[in-house]
């Protein structure tokens, strides 16, 4: 064995050693970093060399830098951090919803909607009170506005859902090129061209933006040989080697919102997470909330209907000099049950009533709505303005149907001693119109009261033509609230708001426990996670001790040998 | 936050993050004590309690809805006091007139110049009286009915008019429970005729325009399908759910084209035809659709349909009723005290028409479709007087129901109002040619009827004498079929005035067979009111008539009596709606203990929990700052 061999097995040993310290140095740096797996070096025995008859090692050498990552958990982090993050964005559409429908403080639909009946209630006790009137309008008002702000709100909480999509698309973008410039940079580092070993920083700053992707939606990853991962979502491909494939938002609208679908740029394949942040908001805005704003219009929808074809069959403290419908057909000259009306009308008939208003006296038309079907003869807005021209005309030449440029149905009475009103409507063809409505609008977006009555309180129809103290009418108002019309006839009104209301109370609580749950599962995948990668600095200390001993140990044995080639040299 | 226990190695990252979360948690937990305790509420949000949180809901809404009911109770109940206080007022107002009644009728204690002065009272009385009608409460009259907005009594010369609505209204005070709050002013004081009713049967005949609802006596016909079977093997389902009237129900019949179907020739119903020998209509899944309809049979054609027999209404045109025979339209003469009218109808085309016309023609009735929806009442408002309805030269009086033969007039109509003076026992005795005698006792006898029966069927009679109404003229007819020689005579037994009375007090010399009496003067119908009896009292007193006075007596009685059951009506009105006021209370004292046990937080229990949570939070920070502190770089 040559004496200088022995030197160059201090010098390995004082570099692995060197190499070590540096490395748990690198470890404690980074022992705060949540993306940094801890460091291990790994040394091996250099081969023996034949030195006569023996073989003798010639020392250490440092093989690698190990890396300590387990790829199991950190899959199983990656779909926790998704199915957390989907329950999130739930959550978060599921508590603005809550918001909206705060009925427990007050102020809300509930409220509105008793407050709108109590003054009907009101109002049987004084019908012919003049702030009765007036407060009941004002009611029915505040009832009307009430929906449409909830409504607003709905739209808004959509719509601020909706924008989120656009940053998230922005946000998947970056991170999947991000990922494909690292894997550039992993498969040159480790390509050997550089350099030997692995590039494990390289590597924890791409799991990092993969565990952040993840968040956003589900996705699968494959390591290739070379050392890039590869990364789709479903049967969709975002990252393949060192190419990324980005996203973009398409704007649509969707009634009067905007909806954001995001697909892919090259070839406008629609991007479907089932997982993530991503997929949990879609459905928050497309299922939960969407839902829900047809719930409250459909809970309007019925109220204006139900409310108005009582409204429509009674009068008020003073008759109709002029009543314009409020909604239009599509065609004069259809059917009216197929017109294009929101609120379909069916056969039967109804009443129109002319007071003399000098003598008192009335006079009733009976109007037939044909709406059977049978003999092509069925009733169009054209034969139902004719129809009440020639009942009336004979009589009264004052009173006028006409129809609209809008192509609503008007009737007014050219002269102040007529007034006229409706009674028994069997066909709703006057609630389907909106004549003589109380409220106008066929949903929450809509719903408010007429003109006509918000500017004169003594057309609300209390009565049917009795006199100032006649309650029938509000009678049937009042009953409207106790009539199972929601449902297919199984809920009222306010019950069935308030089934809303649970059911979006048991389905946040629902989403609460389930993100409480999945928030443990998340935060013991980290600790895993974090156990099996990151830094212990006691642990690093340790370490550093067996290196400083262990180069103090080779450098010492440099000592040594150093005295050997002395005391050989001190011989010359 | 729960955390499994590592088994192989900790980093300093997870022990870091584990006392984070641990810390983390209790403070939330703390937090949301705090805010329990600050607010007094465990459930902030739906979701944090979702199904106590709606239950709660629920129950305040039940408790606002019960305020509201509390609230038309109240109201109800002071209108009602309003109105116990006017019938007491009217009560008193009555008792002075029976004082003076009773005073005034006995021989003893009065004279002219006493009922002069009594006259004049019993006039205050009824203004008085008008005044009490016309109480108003809130601004609005407390027996208008609907009409609240004018007063509803009018003087008129010495009479009383009643221009208000009988029509009263329950309010809702419960759920499903209504109570009237007014009182109707016929109830309380009689203020409408009820004599003159339509007594007519309009029977109008069935046309396309007649709507379903309004058949078979109003009950109308259920919704559903009829199978028609055409005999040519064509059994069809006519689907009559969305059948209104019956043209629907005809256009639905004839759209197949196996029958036709037609209003019968003569009005009544429906008439079926086909080419085949037999047509049967059958009824769909057990409904009664065809049976309603009349057409529930098989027949060769043509088959006809029962009677539908629909009810009158506004619109039903005039030549439409009497089995679309229609009514004489030469229109009627009302004499209403002083007013007399003559009302034509001509022009008139709906029963609406009719009703306005005579309605408008201030004669001071009412006429409108009776109840039962077949027939038109005649009302009198007018109190203090008498009304009668005759023709204007046709038959439309009697085609509407509205003549009433001498046989059905009540006894105190005769004789201008004076009616008939009886005594107990017998009033007169009838001898026969035969030499037979009937002692005759009228005193049970209300109507004219009444007394033509008492007389045919005297035990003595045995048919030798039949009485009956005239055939010309408002007298009675006796003819003697004894066969006997004397004369047939009527003499008053005890001085009982009901022979003169009744105009029979007479001979018949032999030969002669027929006694015929003398005109009765009937003087038509009166509204028995308040207002009426008083007025009565009033004009008797004036006149200083001992036969007219005696008759005030019982219809001053009947005034009293209905105010008396108006004032019971009352007060049990006020009795339900206290107790459905104390039920209403006891129901929203259940309801805010639910909701609070549902809302709101229980204390001791919050305020343990607190404590707990602060002694975890101390216990993880004093944990964190010993672990943290501990390493094994300061042995380095």
């Amino acid at each position: 064995m040559s004496i200088l061999t022995a030197l160059r097995n201090a010098d390995n040993a004082l570099n692995a050693a060197g190499i070590a310290i540096r490395t748990v140095g690198h470890n404690i740096s980074n022992a705060g970093n949540e993306k940094y797996s801890r460091q291990r070096v790994l040394t091996a025995a250099l081969p023996a060399s034949t030195d006569a008859r023996f073989l003798i090692g010639n020392g250490v050498e440092v093989t690698r830098i190990e890396r300590i990552v387990s790829d199991r958990i950190e899959v199983s982090f990656r779909d926790a951090l998704s199915q957390f993050e989907y329950l999130r964005s739930r959550d978060l559409a599921l508590a603005g919803l809550e918001g909206i429908f705060d009925e427990l403080q007050g102020a809300g639909i509930e409220e509105a909607l008793a407050r709108f009946f109590d003054d009907v209630a009101n109002l049987q006790n004084l019908p012919d009170d003049a702030t009765s009137r007036r407060v009941f309008v004002l009611s029915a008002e505040a009832l009307a506005e009430t929906f449409r702000q909830r409504d607003r709100e709905l739209r808004e909480l959509r719509q601020s859902l909706d924008a989120r999509v656009e940053k998230m698309a922005l946000d998947i973008n970056r991170l999947t090129s991000s990922i494909a410039q690292l894997n550039r940079q992993i498969v040159f580092a480790e390509s050997g061209v550089q350099g030997q070993g692995v590039a494990n920083d390289l590597r924890d700053e791409r799991d990092a933006s993969i565990r952040e992707l993840a968040e956003l939606i589900d996705i699968r990853t494959v390591e290739t040989s070379s050392g890039a991962i590869n990364i789709n979502s479903g049967r969709a491909i975002l990252v393949d080697g060192i190419d990324s494939y980005a996203v973009e938002v398409e704007v649509e609208q969707e009634g009067d919102v905007l909806i954001s679908s995001v697909r892919f740029v090259e070839d406008g394949s629609p991007l479907r997470p089932r997982s993530g942040a991503l997929a949990g908001l879609i459905e928050a805005r497309d299922d939960i909330v969407a839902k829900y704003r047809e719930d409250l219009s459909s809970i309007a929808d019925t109220l204006i209907f139900n409310v108005n074809r009582v409204h429509a069959r009674g009068v008020g403290m003073v008759g109709l000099s002029s009543t314009t419908g409020s909604n239009a057909v599509t065609s004069v000259t259809e059917a009216l049950s197929n017109a294009g009306l929101h609120y379909t009308p069916r056969n039967g008939s109804f009443d129109f009533k002319v007071r003399n208003e000098v003598t008192g006296q009335v006079k009733t038309y009976n109007i037939q709505v044909d709406l059977d079907g049978l003999d092509d003869d069925d009733t169009t807005l054209e034969d139902l303005r004719d129809a009440i021209n020639t009942a009336v005309q004979a009589d009264f030449p004052s009173i006028a149907a006409s129809i609209t440029s809008r192509l609503e149905l008007r009737v007014s009475s050219g002269d102040t001693d007529t007034t006229f009103w409706f009674a028994n409507d069997t066909s709703d063809v006057l609630a389907s119109l909106g004549v003589n409505a109380l409220f106008t609008g066929t949903g929450s977006v809509d719903i408010d009261v007429s003109d006509a009555i918000a500017a004169d309180s003594n057309l609300v129809a209390t009565g049917r033509g009795g006199g100032p103290k006649d309650i029938a009418n509000v009678q049937a108002l009042l009953a409207v609230r106790d009539q199972k019309v929601m449902q297919g006839g199984v809920a009222t009104i306010e019950e069935f708001y308030e089934g809303v209301l649970g059911v979006i109370g048991v389905e946040r609580a629902q989403v609460r426990d389930l993100i409480s749950h999945q928030e443990a599962v998340k935060e013991h995948l980290r600790n895993e996670r974090a156990a099996f990668s990151g830094v212990n600095v006691d642990e690093e200390s340790i370490e550093l001790i067996k290196f400083q001993r262990m180069y103090q140990g080779a450098a010492r044995y440099l000592g040594v040998v150093d005295l050997v080639l002395q005391e050989l040299l001190n011989v010359l | 936050m729960a955390t499994s226990p590592l088994l192989f190695r900790t980093s300093t990252f997870s022990q870091v993050n584990l006392l984070h979360a641990n810390i983390r948690s209790a403070t939330s937990e703390i937090l949301r004590r705090e805010t329990e305790l600050s607010t007094g509420f465990r459930v902030r949000q739906i979701s944090d309690d979702p199904v106590p949180a709606t239950r709660a809901i629920d129950f305040r809404r039940q408790i606002a809805r019960g305020q509201q009911y509390m609230e038309s109770i109240a109201l109800a109940r002071s209108e009602l006091e309003a109105t116990e206080s006017a019938l007491a007022d009217a009560t008193r107002l009555m008792t002075r007139a029976r004082e003076i009644y009773l005073t005034e009728n006995d021989s003893a204690s009065s004279s002219e110049d006493t009922r002069a002065v009594a006259a004049n009272e019993i006039a205050q009385l009824i203004h008085e009286a008008v005044e009490v009608v016309n109480r108003t409460f809130r601004d609005r009259y407390l027996f208008a009915g609907n009409d609240g907005s004018r007063p509803p009594a009018l003087m008129v010369g010495d009479q009383v008019s009643f221009v208000g609505s009988l029509v009263t209204t329950p309010i809702q005070v419960a759920p499903g429970v209504s109570i009237e709050r007014d009182v109707s002013a016929f109830d309380a004081f009689g203020v409408v005729s009820s004599e003159l009713q339509g007594r007519m049967d309009l029977d109008p005949a069935v046309s396309s325009g007649t709507k379903l609802a309004d058949v078979n006596g109003s009950t109308g016909v259920t919704p559903g399908s009829i199978m028609i079977d055409d005999g040519l093997g064509n059994n069809t389902m006519i689907d009559l759910t969305g059948a209104e009237s019956l043209g629907d129900v005809l256009a639905a019949i004839n759209a197949p084209g196996t029958v036709t179907a037609t209003i019968d020739p003569s009005g009544t119903g429906i008439e079926l035809m086909s080419g085949g020998t037999m047509i049967t209509v059958t009824e769909v899944n057990g409904g009664t659709t065809a049976q309603e309809l009349g057409i529930l049979k098989a027949s060769t054609p043509p088959l006809f349909g029962d009677d539908l027999d629909p009810r009158v209404r506004l619109t039903t045109p005039l030549t439409e009723v009497a089995g679309g025979a229609g009514i004489d339209l030469s229109g009627i003469v009302i004499t209403n005290g002083t007013v007399s009218k003559t009302i034509s109808l001509a022009g008139a085309q709906t029963v609406e028409d009719l009703l306005n016309a005579i309605n408008g023609a201030n004669a001071h009735v009412v006429a409108s479709i009776n109840e039962s929806g077949n027939g038109i009442d005649l009302k009198s408002t007018l109190s203090g007087t008498r009304f009668t309805v005759a023709e204007n030269g046709g038959t439309t009086a009697a085609d509407l129901g509205w003549t009433v033969g001498l046989a059905e007039l009540p006894l105190d109509q005769l004789n201008n109002g004076f009616g008939i003076l009886a005594l107990d026992g017998v009033d007169f005795q009838i001898t026969l040619k035969d030499g037979g005698t009937l002692d005759i006792d009228v005193s049970g006898a209300t109507t004219v009827q009444d007394v033509l029966d008492i007389i045919n069927n005297d035990s003595n009679n045995g048919g030798r004498l039949t009485a009956s109404v005239a055939v010309s003229g408002d007298r009675l007819e006796l003819v003697d079929s004894s066969g006997g020689t004397g004369d047939l005579r009527v003499s008053p037994v005890d001085g009982s005035f009901a022979a003169q009375n009744l105009g029979i007090e007479k001979t018949v010399p032999d030969p002669g067979v027929t006694l015929t009496g003398d005109d009765l003067q009937p003087a038509g119908f009166q509204v028995d009111s308040l207002f009426n009896s008083l007025a009565l009292l009033r004009d008797a007193l004036i006149e200083n008539n001992d036969s007219k006075l005696e008759h005030v007596g019982a219809m001053l009685e009947r005034s009293s009596e209905r105010l008396v059951l108006s004032r019971g009506e009352v007060g049990s009105r006020m009795e339900r709606m206290n107790v459905i006021e104390t039920r209403l209370q006891d129901h929203e004292i259940q309801m805010r203990a639910l909701v609070s046990r549902d809302l709101e937080v229980d204390l001791a229990d919050a305020v343990i929990e607190f404590e707990k949570q602060r002694n975890v939070l101390e216990a993880s920070l004093s944990i964190t700052a010993r672990i943290l502190n501990l390493s094994l770089l300061d042995f380095l």
